[in-house]
């Protein structure tokens, strides 16, 4: 359980200093904290009841696609500017370095592992990010449909 | 997006249009934009400045596109992209403006300095970068089970990157791969170090911390949502990328591994 409080803390740091790297605007930090804070948790917690690194992964990336989008709606952003920060915590950046460290020192079997992990990593936040904007792409055709609900938007 | 009810763009060539829509897709896909989102913003722009039709192809690295105007003239034009990063900052900003350019096209000369504008903005002061990538690395060392001397390494280490980095000099005379070569070797180099000097525990630890500055884990994820997206050549190209970068990283990170064991007989390992 503390293991994973301090992933949960660390998980939040790491996304609030990846962030400042990527430049973004310091007005947009407080939400991509939250964010990463978001997808961490859902990780933490799906990856407690399902076994493999695809499900926890993809339904993350998921809700943090969600949240990005929600977020980018309302101002009137691109969705990366959140998505960016929301999925650092699930980045396979240590699995790719080990994935190459096992290539470089003769280690088949350990890149073939190592890799398929990473791969199967990156499928699931990629995944997830390409359902969520599926999702929000489909609501706002769905809202459109129903005439002058926002014909004042600018 | 919205709709063009005032606009009045017959007095713009097809020249300019196309320039201003490779000048703005070239700046959004310069700050880290998706290849889909660039093509559609240079598809809108064209069309609010009175395009009949308009053709664009974008890939990480290159920017392709041709204008029809109603009258029959055309233009095309292809426009090399040297290198994109993450800035999420500038990629709103550019945002804004193409929301501007679509509701109301502007003058050639305005969106110019628009442009020029954003770029030179600066949201994220210097030394807020430094406090990013200290945060950043410690975190992430004790994120993968480090200890927290193992983060403060991972820090000091990185600052010490960062900084090297931005020097003008590392900047300007070597390109992108060779950088990456260079901070891994010295991370490597200098995690070795830690762990001799008795400052830092897990030499792997650290080095897991140090390595997320460069690892290419995100342009991993991007191209695999590229992929997804339908966008094959990006997708292809971004992956390559990734790969490689990720090799040279390992490369390096043996190499300096490799050179501290034989100056210290294989004690720090």
């Amino acid at each position: 359980m503390s293991s994973d409080l301090i992933m949960l803390i660390t998980g939040v740091l790491g996304t609030l200093g990846f962030s400042i790297l990527f430049y973004i605007h310091p007005r947009r930090l407080p939400l991509a904290c939250l964010g990463g804070l978001l997808t961490c948790a859902v990780y933490l917690i799906v990856n407690r009841f399902v076994d493999g690194d695809f499900i926890p992964n993809l339904c993350a990336a998921l809700v943090g696609a969600l949240f990005s989008e929600i977020c980018a709606r309302v101002f009137r952003v691109p969705a990366s500017v959140f998505t960016t920060p929301c999925i650092i915590p699930l980045v396979p950046g240590g699995m790719l370095y080990r994935t190459m460290s096992c290539a470089v020192q003769g280690d088949l079997h350990g890149a073939v592992q190592y890799g398929m992990t990473t791969l199967t990593v990156a499928l699931g936040i990629a995944a997830g990010i390409a359902v969520g904007s599926l999702l929000t792409m489909l609501w706002v055709s769905v809202c459109k449909k129903q005439p002058s609900r926002r014909s004042g938007d600018p | 997006m919205d709709t063009i009810d005032q606009a009045q763009p017959s007095a713009v060539s097809a020249d300019d249009a196309l320039d201003i829509a490779i000048s703005v897709g070239r700046e959004l896909l310069h700050a880290g934009g998706e290849v889909h989102r660039v093509e559609d913003t240079m598809t809108r722009i064209c069309t609010a400045y009175g395009a009949a039709g308009s053709e664009v192809f974008v890939i990480p690295s290159m920017i392709m596109a041709d204008v029809v105007m109603p009258d029959g003239t055309r233009a095309h034009r292809m426009c090399r992209v040297w290198r994109t990063y993450q800035h999420l900052a500038r990629l709103e900003g550019i945002n804004a403006l193409s929301r501007v350019i679509c509701a109301s096209p502007l003058p050639r000369a305005e969106v110019m300095d628009r442009l020029a504008a954003i770029r030179a903005e600066r949201p994220v002061p210097r030394w807020l970068c430094y406090v990013g990538g200290v945060l950043a690395t410690g975190c992430f060392s004790l994120f993968f089970g480090g200890t927290w001397r193992d983060g403060l390494c991972a820090s000091l280490i990185s600052l010490l990157i960062i900084i090297a980095e931005r020097h003008p000099l590392i900047r300007v005379a070597v390109n992108d791969l060779g950088r990456t070569a260079l901070s891994s070797f010295a991370g490597g180099i200098l995690a070795a170090l830690a762990v001799a000097v008795g400052l830092g525990e897990h030499i792997d630890m650290i080095i897991v911390g140090t390595i997320m500055l460069e690892i290419p884990g995100l342009s991993f994820g991007n191209a695999i949502r590229d992929l997804l997206c339908g966008d094959i050549m990006s997708g292809l190209l971004r992956f390559i990328e990734a790969l490689l970068r990720a090799l040279i990283m390992a490369l390096s990170y043996m190499a300096a591994l490799a050179l501290t064991n034989l100056l210290w007989g294989g004690a720090v390992l």
